[in-house]
């Protein structure tokens, strides 16, 4: 037997740069072809060319290798849920995106060397990576480029999944009015909240120099293998853990958490885990609805400034904390999205936004919760709330409303999703909310909300840019804010 | 003859063999072999002292794998057994004939003595398989009365069943049956249209390396790697343990066609350990092989030019189709409930045993009322030189599923000025460029005059025989010169060989000392098929080979040459086989500049079939072939 035989280039012509082969240049296609009539056409002959030549080949173990090869790719690309799967593993292995193992096995080499800077298997620190401090606030203002984690983004795509940003925009023209929880008064209302059930997280930062409302505690669930532990946490803890509790629900693993942590943002911290009043489960505001004066940080705290008239909440980059492994956990097993916020009156609509990349989250897809939900809360605490949801009937997002708190559930099905995905509250008042009743009308409103939402984000989550500059002078009316006070992700399992 | 002749039919399988007959009132029996069990795994345990076979070789062999033999029709056809035997090489026919041996005195337990017998291989099998399949009958001392395919077995056990053999068979309707047969190593597909008593093979597709043990294999690695992870379990260099991992899979798959979940367990170093697998994963891991036996049915209705709709009947055969996943795939697509009316492992050797006893008791089909018809199962044709490319390219002659007995022939032209012989090779399979072409045999027109022109006609004419013998004329009508050859079957073991074997088997003397030694000479391994210059020079050198006495399909024979008025001033030397290696390759050319058929093929005697095949009118087929010529 030639010991240089190539069956891929002998019988297939596939030239052996393309090594290793993926699916598509098995067949023939080009890559992320999504014809089905193509996929099959193409797997059907290169079957039927191996068949001919399996039955006198001298390599006929080879060729019966290759025909189970053709047929698992033409099983996984004519699969609907296996092609999404499969294509997201492909693009992070093109992207040179580390497996779990990889990064592993990276970070054993480099713990003995300093990191290679631009790394993306990077471990990233559990905690307050991404907060905006204030110090941030500032550069951002004198114009430097305040979050250089961004910079690590080199292809959108490449962070595929949850790679979730949340930003909310509240108000007509008002882009990035996030309240978050900051006054005493409110933090005395989040401490009735209800923190804590059954899921303890350990906070490992430092106490003392955080001031940070909303907390980036990636929640560490125990695993079945030891050897992911030294990925998550790689920075030495300054102080010993502070335990809190979150709300959760029964089931599944949480895997990030960002909260706003009135023990850590010099509230009125809870001495010990407030036990569970069922009477109190209800998310109730004590406030003044009306009361919009800009939340002032307490003294001596680092808390960040974000305030209504300059209001920036940063979204949740949930890729930037947390492991591939626990992509792949989430990836798996489904996942969860909350995002608990408190709402004052006014319109809101949340539409779910979903990355183009994803198959799954698609109009044309009857499973996805793809969709537009509207809310609308009155200023009078006692009228009922409206709340019409629009889009898919079955959508999975629920929109829990006792009185202000809103609670937004997106659940997503294993094995679905893996794309830049995004919830926004779309109050804007540039956007005319789109009439929904046929597909054509909705899609140029569509595609003009999405454009500004678009150009939003990216102040968000990179800074200001040229053309957002302009917009953010536009003078604004804030007639509607949202405070937000959790985004958890959770795995399903 | 003082007693009948008993009529015996052998389905010898990958993973599994079974033995039937007929009898007294004419019914097809399984023999019950001595273990008591309907059939007899196809395993082979070189003891220390005996051969062990059956399903106590499978046992001793989890201890020793190093004696085991399984799966050895795998490798039939070709030179020897993939896997070394205590470290000696053995011809594959010498293990299945050692299977038969052991399934011959079975059945002479209760039978008595016999000596003839049908054997089945898959419709897919080419013809150095069918060879092989046959000599290993020979070595086991049963004469081989015929070879029948399994899937035509199979259609000859469903019209006994349905009475389409009896009197009253006559008034049934037409059945269209496509036999979908997938077994331990192999799947075939076949539709076979069934008229009173006339089976006709309309087409058959399949593939020799895939059955129930890829789906065992399936879950050995799923359950090797779940073992490893769970249970920090090491399977490397452990021979014995991934035996008995095997044979675990193995009961878990059948396990799982009966429940939705099974236990797979093992014992290792005194510890037990456990893994469970569910039915769905299971469809899961092997659902591309599923895949391929759907798009090896699409595309044998492809060639039979029809659809699910002209198929009556769908009959499983094989173990492997007890899977739930099979009927339900094929259920599915086919939109038909399949008829599980027959035993998926008994059909084809009852078949075979039915065949066996028409052949002994009429002596041939002719007179029984009943015509089994067969088609080639692959290509048959000419290797040549495009004249236009210079590359490889192959002729086609006889079509695949075309019916049998048939002729047809076609022009060629020579490849180049004074060619002092011309080198027909004539191949079976493959691609259009020649890969994976199985050469059977070449014929030779040797020392033709000098001054022969470039260009001159070379007429090639093919006589496919119903015993799948094939006679090959290469003729050059301009100068009255040709060449015949009965195809020899190019590889498989040789008269002497088989005498040699013969002889060995019979002495008592541990097999393996006579085995060839693995150290000799083991790069040369000839894979199936496989025209290799070097085997062919040294030890499988294709002597010519004795006539025998079997109507069946046997060793080619030199057919008797007709006498030719001969030009006296040339030489005609007539070639039975491939003679000479040191041929120069420029006078092997041919190129394709024209042909035309100028033998109609087939024979319309039982042509009942509205849709019968016949081989395509040559001048259309070579417009477009040359068309795609043009666009290289």
């Amino acid at each position: 037997m030639p010991i240089e035989f190539d069956p891929y280039l002998e019988w297939l012509g596939i030239q052996s740069t393309e090594r290793p082969l993926d699916h598509y240049a098995l067949l023939g296609l080009t890559r992320f072809e999504s014809s089905e009539a193509l996929i099959d056409q193409h797997s059907v002959q290169r079957i039927e060319l191996l068949q001919d030549i399996a039955t006198g080949s001298e390599q006929v173990e080879i060729s019966q290798k290759i025909l189970n090869e053709i047929s698992a790719a033409r099983v996984c690309l004519l699969d609907r849920q296996k092609r999404t799967k499969y294509d997201l593993q492909l693009k992070k292995q093109l992207a040179g995106f580390d497996s779990a193992e990889s990064r592993l096995a990276r970070f054993a080499s480099n713990a003995e060397s300093a990191p290679p800077k631009e790394s993306p298997a990077k471990p990233v620190a559990p905690i307050s990576l991404e907060i905006s401090t204030d110090l941030e606030s500032k550069k951002r203002k004198s114009g430097e480029n305040p979050i250089p984690r961004i910079s690590k983004r080199k292809k959108p795509w490449v962070f595929p999944l949850v790679a979730m940003i949340i930003p909310l925009l509240i108000g007509i023209g008002a882009l990035l009015g996030v309240y978050i929880f900051l006054t005493p008064q409110l933090r005395e209302d989040f401490d009735k909240l209800n923190y804590g059930r059954s899921n303890v997280i350990e906070t490992s930062h430092d106490e003392t120099s955080l001031g940070d409302p909303l907390k980036l505690n990636p929640i560490q669930p125990p695993k079945p293998t030891t050897t992911t532990k030294s990925t998550q946490d790689p920075k030495p803890e300054k102080s010993s853990p502070k335990k809190v509790e979150l709300p959760t629900e029964n089931g599944g693993k949480i895997i990030a958490s960002f909260y706003a942590d009135p023990a850590v943002s010099g509230g009125n911290a809870p001495k010990s885990p407030v036990a569970l009043d069922p009477e109190k489960q209800k998310w109730i505001y004590r406030g003044n609805p009306t009361d919009f004066s800009e939340p002032v940080p307490a003294k001596n705290s680092k808390i960040p400034a974000w305030k209504t008239g300059d209001k920036e909440f940063d979204g949740v980059d949930f890729h930037q904390v947390i492991s591939a492994d626990d992509f792949d956990r989430l990836y798996e097993n489904g996942w969860q999205l909350t995002v608990i916020a408190k709402l004052v009156a006014g319109s809101y609509r949340f539409q779910l936004m979903p990355d183009s990349n994803s198959s799954y989250w698609t109009r044309d897809n009857p499973e996805s919760p793809y969709g537009t939900y509207s809310i609308h809360l009155s200023k009078s605490a006692n009228k009922k709330t409206k709340i019409s949801v629009a889009g898919n009937e079955k959508s999975q997002i629920t929109i829990d409303d006792p009185h202000r708190y809103v609670q937004i559930e997106l659940k997503c099905p294993p094995r679905q999703a893996n794309c830049t995905f995004r919830v926004c509250s779309l109050t804007d008042g540039r956007v005319t909310a789109p009439p929904i009743d046929t597909k054509e009308n909705l899609k140029p409103a569509f595609q003009k909300w999405k454009r500004t939402i678009n150009s939003q984000i990216r102040m968000l989550t990179t800074g200001p840019r040229k053309g957002d500059q302009k917009a953010k002078k536009k003078p604004r009316t804030t007639l509607s804010e949202i405070w937000i006070h959790k985004v958890e992700l959770k795995a399903l399992k | 003859m003082d007693k009948p002749e008993i009529s015996i039919g052998i389905d010898l399988g990958t993973t599994f063999s079974a033995v039937a007959h007929i009898d007294n009132e004419g019914r097809p029996l399984t023999i019950i072999n001595s273990e008591g069990e309907l059939t007899t795994p196809s395993a082979v345990f070189f003891d220390h002292d005996a051969v062990i076979v059956g399903t106590e070789a499978t046992i001793a062999g989890e201890s020793d794998t190093d004696r085991l033999a399984r799966n050895a029709k795998r490798d039939m056809g070709g030179a020897r057994y993939r896997k070394k035997i205590r470290d000696c090489f053995l011809p594959p026919e010498v293990i299945q004939s050692l299977i038969l041996k052991r399934l011959k005195s079975d059945a002479e337990l209760k039978l008595g003595e016999f000596r003839k017998a049908v054997i089945t291989v898959p419709a897919y099998f080419n013809e150095p398989r069918r060879k092989a399949t046959q000599d290993a009958g020979e070595l086991a001392g049963i004469d081989v009365i015929d070879i029948i395919n399994e899937p035509t077995a199979a259609a000859l056990a469903y019209g006994v069943q349905q009475g389409f053999l009896n009197a009253q068979g006559a008034a049934k309707e037409v059945e269209r049956v496509l036999v979908y047969d997938l077994g331990g190593g192999t799947f075939d597909v076949t539709l076979m249209e069934i008229k009173n008593s006339h089976f006709k093979t309309i087409a058959t597709a399949g593939d020799v390396y895939l059955g129930g043990i890829d789906w065992d294999h399936r879950i050995f690695d799923f359950a090797m790697k779940e073992f490893e992870t769970k249970h920090q379990i090491s399977f490397e260099n452990d021979n014995s343990l991934k035996e008995k991992l095997m044979n675990q899979c193995i009961r878990a798959k059948a396990s799982l066609s009966a429940r939705s979940q099974t236990i797979i367990r093992i014992e290792h170093k005194g510890e037990r350990y456990k893994i469970e697998i569910t039915r769905g994963q299971f469809e899961e891991l092997t659902k591309d092989l599923l895949e391929r036996t759907k798009l090896t049915t699409e595309r044998l209705l492809r060639d039979a030019k029809t659809d699910w709709s002209s198929v009556t009947k769908l009959l499983l055969v094989g173990g492997s189709t007890r899977m739930p996943m099979v009927a339900k795939m094929l259920e599915k697509t086919s939109g038909l409930k399949v008829d599980r009316t027959l035993s998926p492992d008994e059909c084809v050797a009852h078949g075979a045993a039915i065949y066996a006893d028409i052949l002994i008791k009429f002596g041939q089909e002719a007179g029984t009322g009943i015509s089994i018809k067969n088609v080639n199962s692959h290509d048959l044709g000419v290797l040549g030189i495009d004249s236009k490319t210079q590359t490889q390219r192959r002729k086609i002659v006889i079509p695949r599923n075309h019916s049998l007995p048939t002729k047809a022939a076609r022009k060629f032209r020579t490849a180049k000025d004074g060619q002092k012989q011309i080198v027909v090779r004539v191949i079976e399979g493959g691609t259009d460029t020649g890969q994976g072409a199985t050469l059977i045999g070449k014929c030779i027109v040797q020392d033709l005059p000098a001054g022969i022109k470039q260009g001159t006609e070379v007429v090639v004419s093919f006589n496919y025989l119903n015993s799948g013998r094939i006679h090959v004329v290469a003729e050059i009508p301009e100068l009255k010169i040709s060449a015949d050859t009965a195809i020899n079957r190019a590889d498989g073991m040789t008269r002497a060989d088989i005498l040699s074997w013969k002889e060995k088997l019979a002495s008592n003397t541990d097999l393996l000392d006579l085995a060839e030694p693995a150290e000799d000479g083991s790069a040369a391994i000839t894979p199936p098929g496989l025209p290799s210059p070097t085997v062919e020079s040294t030890k499988r050198s294709n002597t010519p080979q004795p006539p025998q006495a079997t109507p069946a399909i046997v060793p080619a024979i030199p057919l008797a040459v007709p006498e030719k008025p001969a030009i006296p001033e040339i030489k005609i030397t007539k070639q039975k086989t491939k003679l000479k290696i040191d041929i120069p390759s420029e006078d092997e050319m041919f190129v394709f500049e024209e042909s035309s058929p100028v033998a109609t093929p087939g024979d319309s005697a039982l042509d009942f079939l509205d849709n019968n095949k016949q081989p395509s009118a040559g001048g259309s087929e070579l417009d477009d072939f040359l068309a795609d010529l043009d666009l290289d």
